[in-house]
């Protein structure tokens, strides 16, 4: 019975020795492992002061910066998490042209001196096909990238 | 395997290549490598980097528009033909009526850059017109 006190009594003592260290965890190392917690967000920091956690700096989507607070939130010794972050403008989108008479000229206008590659409109998709060499297949990618009409469909052979 | 990991070659090729504007963006099924060069060899520093990727050049899922621009008017231009004559044009398309020729390898003069595939070009001898953007080096 004794014995079994004596157990128990260090048992307690043990876990409150556990809990007391754990309060002990300095600001500095709460920074050290949250800055870990959030590496994969460049542009972006956090400092915790008095176990409050101040990220800051700019993410490149709002989801990144809810996962780097959950992360945060989830270092044991930071209370809370003050968001003073921001996330980027998203970057405009491409503008893709459509597939008509003036950008299938300029297609044609490409291909007049590479023999053996035709350009067609198959329904709105331009549409290249034929056969010819590496370095001309090149110079009709670089033209026809040039025109930005999104997805075609290129089955030109190169021998 | 996003686009941008599949193409990182090029991507990393395109931002050490000094480009302007350079923008690099997954839309749609393609990854659009946009900017302006200074140089043809910049230029042609990006387009190597996809070649050794995709020898062939048919991929679709790329789109590469970089363009030489911003060069000043009387900038030196070297015809790169594969063996024939550049035609000069009275206008900026191959319907256009030819008013000069210049000889692969020779020098002509930038008058202006008119649009990303035709540029007016004058030579030594005096004829003035558009020429293929394509086949002059800068």
């Amino acid at each position: 019975m004794k014995k079994t006190f004596k157990i128990a009594a260090l048992a307690l003592m043990v876990s409150m020795t556990a809990v007391s260290c754990k309060k002990k965890v300095s600001d500095a190392e709460l920074t050290s492992q949250a800055t870990t917690a959030i590496t994969a967000y460049p542009g972006t920091s956090v400092e915790v002061k008095e176990g409050q956690a101040h990220l800051s700096g700019v993410f490149a989507t709002e989801a990144d910066k809810q996962a780097a607070i959950d992360a945060l939130k989830k270092v044991q010794g930071i209370k809370d998490v003050h968001d003073m972050a921001t996330v980027a403008p998203a970057a405009a989108p491409v503008e893709v042209n459509t597939v008509d008479a003036a950008v299938l000229q300029k297609v044609n206008d490409a291909l007049k001196d590479i023999p053996g590659v035709k350009a067609e409109d198959v329904a709105g998709t331009l549409t290249l096909t034929g056969t010819t060499t590496a370095a001309n297949a090149r110079k009709v990618k670089e033209s026809v990238d040039a025109l930005k009409i999104g997805k075609y469909d290129n089955k030109i052979t190169v021998k | 395997m996003s686009l941008q990991d599949k193409y990182a070659s090029v991507v990393s090729a395109a931002q050490s290549a000094g480009l302007s504007d350079l923008s690099v963006q997954e839309q749609d099924g393609v990854l659009y490598i946009t900017g302006k060069a200074s140089s043809s060899a910049a230029k042609d520093s990006v387009w190597n980097a996809l070649g050794a990727i995709d020898s062939s050049y048919t991929a679709t899922d790329i789109n590469i528009d970089v363009q030489v621009s911003g060069l000043a008017a009387g900038a030196s231009l070297t015809v790169a033909t594969d063996e024939s004559n550049l035609n000069i044009r009275q206008e900026p398309s191959t319907e256009a009526a030819v008013v000069g020729k210049a000889a692969k390898g020779e020098v002509v003069t930038l008058v202006e850059q008119s649009s990303d595939d035709w540029w007016k070009i004058k030579t030594a001898d005096g004829e003035e017109g558009y020429a293929y953007a394509r086949y002059l080096k800068a």
